[in-house]
C-alpha cells in the first residue's frame, strides 16, 4: 500500500468517525502556537476551503463584471474554441469568469500601479525589468478586448489572428486580442480542476518517500 | 503582567527567539516573549491544501490590493494568492533609502515570524566563515571557531530535522542528518556532467523537512507548499517545533500584537524592560525583566537598539562606537539562468513534490584548484531540475483540443542555475534611524544604505563565466541568460549584521555570547550578530548561536551575574 492509498483510507476512516481538528486544538497552547496535525489530510481531501476570517480571498460565483451581456456571450465562444470545448462546458464558463474578471479589474490595478511611490517604483523597475513594471502600467485590456471582440464580429476566424496563423508578422486589433485572451486562457484553464486533471495534477500530491528520479 | 518583572523578555518569535525561549523555559528560567505580529491559525491562515480554482484570483493574486498594500513584499516570490497574509503591510512598515541604492525589506510579523515561509534551507558555517578574517585579511573574524558551535548544531539539528547527504566537504561541514531526498532526473544528469567537467559535487539540498518522523511529528508528505504553512509541522517553524516545547515547560508566556519600541534603561545603564505600543489599539506600555533578549530579525532588533537613546546612550544601547548599524550584509546572487534539456523531454508526468532543490557547493576560493584571485570569498551554485507544469503552453502556438494535446503530451524539462556569493561586511552598508519618517506606532523607521561593492562586481563576473560553462557543458537549449545585474540588496532575505559580535568592544557591538558590550542584561541573537556571512543561508547558523547565546544566559542568570 502506498503512503497515499494508506493516507486516502485514514481521511476516509476520520471523517467516518467524525474525529476532527478540534480535538487537538484543545491542547493548551497560546494562541498562534499549534501542534502536529494528524487530521490535516482529512481536510485536504475533502476539499475544505479555509475558516472563515482569513486574509486569502476564496472563489466567489459573481455575475460578469466587465463585459456586456452580449459581448460576455462572445467571450464564452471564444473561450470554448480557444480550449475545444462546447460553450456549455463547465470549465468554459469558469475560465471566461475569469477573463471577466481580469479585465474588470485592469484598470483598477493599473490606477495602483501608475500610483506606486518612486521608491516602490525603483524596486519594482529592479526586480522585474523596465519594460514589465511599463507594460503593468500601460497594459489596457479593456481596450484590447473591446477591439478585438469588434474585429472578430467581422471577421469570425479565429485561425487568422491566432499565434499559429498563416501570416505571423500581420499584427492588429485580433492578434492583440488573441495574445491576451490567449494567456488569461491559458491561466485560468491549467489552475482549473480540468486542466490540472489533463496535466496529471488532479489529486492531492501526497508520497510516502521523496519523489525524485524513478520514483513512483 | 503590568508591575510583574520577569526574569527574560524575549522580543521576536521566529527562528532565534524561540529556541532562545525553549532553551530558558527549560532551564526552568521564566521567559515572556513578546512579538509585533498576531497569532496565526492553521484552520484560517494555511493554505497548503487549496486549491487554485478555490481562490479567488487563482493563485496570481489581488494584484491592486498586492500594489497599494505589499508593494515591497509582493517581490518576494512567497508573498502571493496563497500567503500574503504572512507578509507585512508596507504602508504600516516603511523604510527608507537613497534613490540609487534599492533595498528589498521582506518582513513578516506575527507568531512564528518568517519562518513560515523560509526556504528551509539548513548549511552549516564553517571556518570559511568563522575565520575568513585570518584566511585572507579582509574584515574580522567571529569570536568563537567552528568547533565551538558544531555541539549547537548538533542539537538544533536533532530536534528540528535536517535532512541531507554527508560529503565531507570542509566548506559544507556535514550535519547530523534525516534521510537524503532524492534528485530529480534532470539534476542526476547534471551531476555526471558537473562531476566529470568540474570536479564539483552536486548535492540534493539540505533542508529542515522531515524526511522521517521526528519529535511527534510526521514525516513530510511531500504537497511541495511548504511556504503557504504546514499543518503537520513536516518542516521547521517555531510555532509547532520551539515554541510549543517552550510553552509545556510552564515557564513560557506569549504576548502578541505587542510592538517594542525600545529599551527601558535605568540609572546604572541596565535595561529594566522594554516600552511596546499594542499594535492593534496603540495603546503604549512598559514590561520589566532581568533580562532583555532581542530576536526580533536582523534590522528590527538594530532599531530597537538604535531606538534606546538617552543621555547616557545618545546613540543608542550598544552605540558608542560607531559601529551599530552598520556592516550590513546580504548575499549577492546572478539568477534566472537556465534552460531546456532536449534529452529529457516526454510525455509522461514524474512524480513531484520534493520541496527543495540541489546545489553545488563553494569551491571558489574554498579549494587549491579553485583559486580566483580577483575577489575574496566564493559563491555557490543551486537551482533544480523539472518538467514544466504548462510554462510551455503559452509557447505552444495554436488552439482547441489539439494545442491542448500537445501541451499534455510535449512536456519540456527545465534545469534552472544560479550563483549565490558571498558579500563583504562593509562600514558604509548600514541602517540608521530615519529623522522623519515613522511607522505606523510612531517608532522611527529605518534608513538603509546599502550596495555591493567591487569585491560582488568582480564575482559576479566570475559567476557568470561559470554559469555559461555549467550551461554550455550541460548542453541546454533555449536559454535563459542570468540577469545583467546582481540582485537587489535585500531581496535574498538574508540580512546579516548590523550589530555584530566580537572580542573587542572597539569594533563590534556584541561579545561572543551575544551580550552587548557594557550593557550586560541585553542580547542580542538573531542575524544582527552576523561578522561575515559566507554564502549560505543563515537561519541554520542562527539558530546554533542563540542555543549557545542561551546556555549562557541561563548559567549567567543562575550565578546572578545579569
Amino acid at each position: 500500500m502506498t503512503r497515499r492509498e494508506w493516507f486516502m483510507q485514514l481521511g476516509a476512516g476520520v471523517v467516518l468517525s467524525g474525529w476532527s481538528a478540534s480535538d487537538l486544538d484543545a491542547a493548551e497552547l497560546p494562541p498562534g502556537v499549534y501542534e502536529p496535525s494528524r487530521d490535516h489530510l482529512s481536510h485536504a481531501l475533502a476539499g475544505h476551503g479555509l475558516a472563515a476570517g482569513g486574509e486569502t480571498e476564496l472563489a466567489q460565483q459573481s455575475q460578469p463584471v466587465f463585459f456586456q451581456p452580449s459581448e460576455y456571450g462572445r467571450m464564452v465562444l471564444l473561450t470554448a474554441l480557444l480550449l475545444g470545448e462546447t460553450p456549455d462546458a463547465p470549465v468554459v464558463n469558469e475560465i471566461a469568469a475569469w477573463i471577466d474578471l481580469t479585465v474588470g479589474e485592469s484598470a483598477a490595478v493599473r490606477k495602483a500601479a501608475l500610483a506606486l511611490a518612486p521608491a516602490h517604483r525603483t524596486l519594482a523597475v529592479h526586480y522585474y525589468g523596465a519594460k514589465a513594471v511599463q507594460e503593468l502600467e500601460e497594459l489596457d485590456p479593456e481596450a484590447i478586448c473591446r477591439e478585438g471582440l469588434a474585429w472578430f464580429a467581422r471577421e469570425k476566424a479565429l485561425e487568422a489572428i491566432s499565434d499559429d496563423r498563416p501570416e505571423p508578422h500581420t499584427e492588429n486589433a485580433g492578434t492583440r486580442f488573441f495574445t491576451y485572451l490567449k494567456g488569461r486562457a491559458i491561466e485560468g484553464f491549467y489552475t482549473s480542476r480540468t486542466g490540472l486533471e489533463e496535466l496529471g495534477r488532479g489529486n492531492p500530491n501526497f508520497h510516502a518517500s521523496p519523489p525524485g528520479c524513478g520514483s513512483k | 503582567m503590568p508591575g510583574k518583572t520577569y526574569d527574560v523578555i524575549v522580543v521576536g518569535s521566529g527562528a532565534s527567539g524561540g529556541w532562545v525561549a525553549k532553551e530558558l523555559t527549560e532551564k526552568g528560567v521564566e521567559v515572556l516573549m513578546l512579538e509585533a505580529g498576531p497569532p496565526r491559525v492553521p484552520t484560517r491562515d494555511f493554505t497548503e491544501h487549496i486549491w487554485p480554482y478555490q481562490l479567488k484570483y487563482r493563485g496570481f493574486g489581488n494584484q491592486k490590493k498586492l500594489l497599494e498594500n505589499q508593494p515591497v513584499q509582493r517581490l518576494c516570490y512567497a508573498c502571493d494568492d496563497y500567503s500574503h497574509q504572512f507578509f507585512v503591510n508596507d504602508n504600516d512598515h516603511p523604510y527608507t533609502f537613497p534613490a540609487d541604492k534599492p533595498f528589498m525589506w521582506i518582513r513578516g510579523r506575527q507568531v512564528g515570524g518568517k519562518t513560515f515561509c523560509w526556504a528551509r534551507v539548513s548549511y552549516r558555517y564553517s571556518d570559511f566563515e568563522f575565520k575568513a578574517a585570518s584566511r585572507d585579511g579582509y574584515g574580522q573574524d567571529w569570536p568563537f571557531s567552528y568547533q565551538d558551535l558544531e555541539p549547537y548544531y548538533d542539537r538544533v539539528e536533532n530536534f528540528i530535522g535536517v535532512s541531507g547527504s554527508a560529503e565531507n566537504l570542509p566548506q559544507l561541514p556535514d550535519s547530523k542528518f534525516l534521510p537524503a531526498m532524492r534528485l530529480s532526473c534532470g539534476e542526476l544528469a547534471a551531476k555526471e556532467i558537473v562531476e566529470k567537467k568540474f570536479g564539483w559535487k552536486l548535492i540534493v539540498d539540505r533542508t529542515a523537512n522531515l524526511t522521517v518522523p521526528l519529535n511527534g511529528r510526521p514525516a513530510c508528505h511531500y504537497c511541495d507548499e511548504c511556504q503557504r504553512g504546514c499543518f503537520t509541522a513536516s518542516y521547521f517553524n517555531s510555532p509547532s517545533v520551539t515554541l510549543p516545547a517552550a510553552a509545556r515547560t510552564g515557564h513560557f508566556h506569549l504576548v502578541s500584537d505587542a510592538v517594542v519600541s525600545h529599551l527601558v534603561m535605568n540609572a546604572e545603564g541596565k535595561a529594566d524592560g522594554v516600552a511596546f505600543i499594542d499594535r492593534a489599539t496603540r495603546v503604549a506600555g512598559e514590561i520589566r525583566a532581568k533580562v532583555v533578549v532581542l530576536a526580533a530579525s536582523a534590522l528590527e532588533s538594530t532599531r530597537i537598539l538604535l531606538n534606546s537613546r538617552s543621555r547616557r546612550f545618545p546613540n543608542g544601547v550598544g552605540g558608542e562606537n560607531g559601529v551599530l548599524g552598520h556592516y550590513l550584509m546580504d548575499h549577492t546572487t546572478l539568477e534566472n539562468a537556465g534552460g531546456v534539456m532536449p534529452a529529457l523531454a516526454s510525455s509522461k508526468r514524474e512524480p513531484v513534490g520534493r520541496p527543495c532543490g540541489y546545489i553545488i557547493p563553494k569551491y571558489v576560493n574554498a579549494s587549491a584548484r579553485n583559486q580566483n584571485k580577483n575577489f575574496l570569498r566564493g559563491y555557490y551554485f543551486a537551482g533544480d531540475g523539472r518538467q514544466e507544469l504548462y510554462g510551455h503552453a503559452s509557447s505552444t502556438p495554436g488552439f482547441g483540443r489539439a494545442w491542448r494535446d500537445k501541451v499534455r503530451d510535449n512536456i519540456p524539462y527545465s534545469f534552472s542555475v544560479y550563483a549565490q556569493g558571498e558579500c563583504l561586511p562593509r562600514h558604509d552598508n548600514y541602517v540608521a534611524l530615519d529623522p522623519e519618517k515613522k511607522d505606523a506606532w510612531g517608532i522611527p523607521a529605518l534608513h538603509i544604505h546599502a550596495s555591493y561593492g567591487e569585491n560582488e562586481l568582480a564575482m559576479a563576473k566570475a559567476m557568470r563565466d561559470h554559469l555559461g560553462e555549467i550551461m554550455d557543458e550541460l548542453k541546454l537549449e533555449n536559454r535563459e541568460q542570468p540577469r545583467d545585474e546582481l540582485n537587489i540588496f535585500g531581496k535574498n532575505i538574508h540580512e546579516c549584521g548590523t550589530a555584530r559580535m566580537g572580542h573587542d568592544p572597539k569594533t563590534s557591538v556584541l561579545n561572543a555570547y551575544n551580550q552587548v558590550h557594557g550593557v550586560k542584561n541585553v542580547f542580542v541573537t538573531d542575524g544582527a550578530c552576523f561578522v561575515t556571512q559566507g554564502c549560505s543561508e543563515p537561519t541554520l547558523t542562527i539558530m546554533a548561536i542563540s542555543v549557545r547565546a542561551a546556555d549562557y544566559i541561563a548559567e549567567e542568570f543562575r550565578k546572578g551575574n545579569l
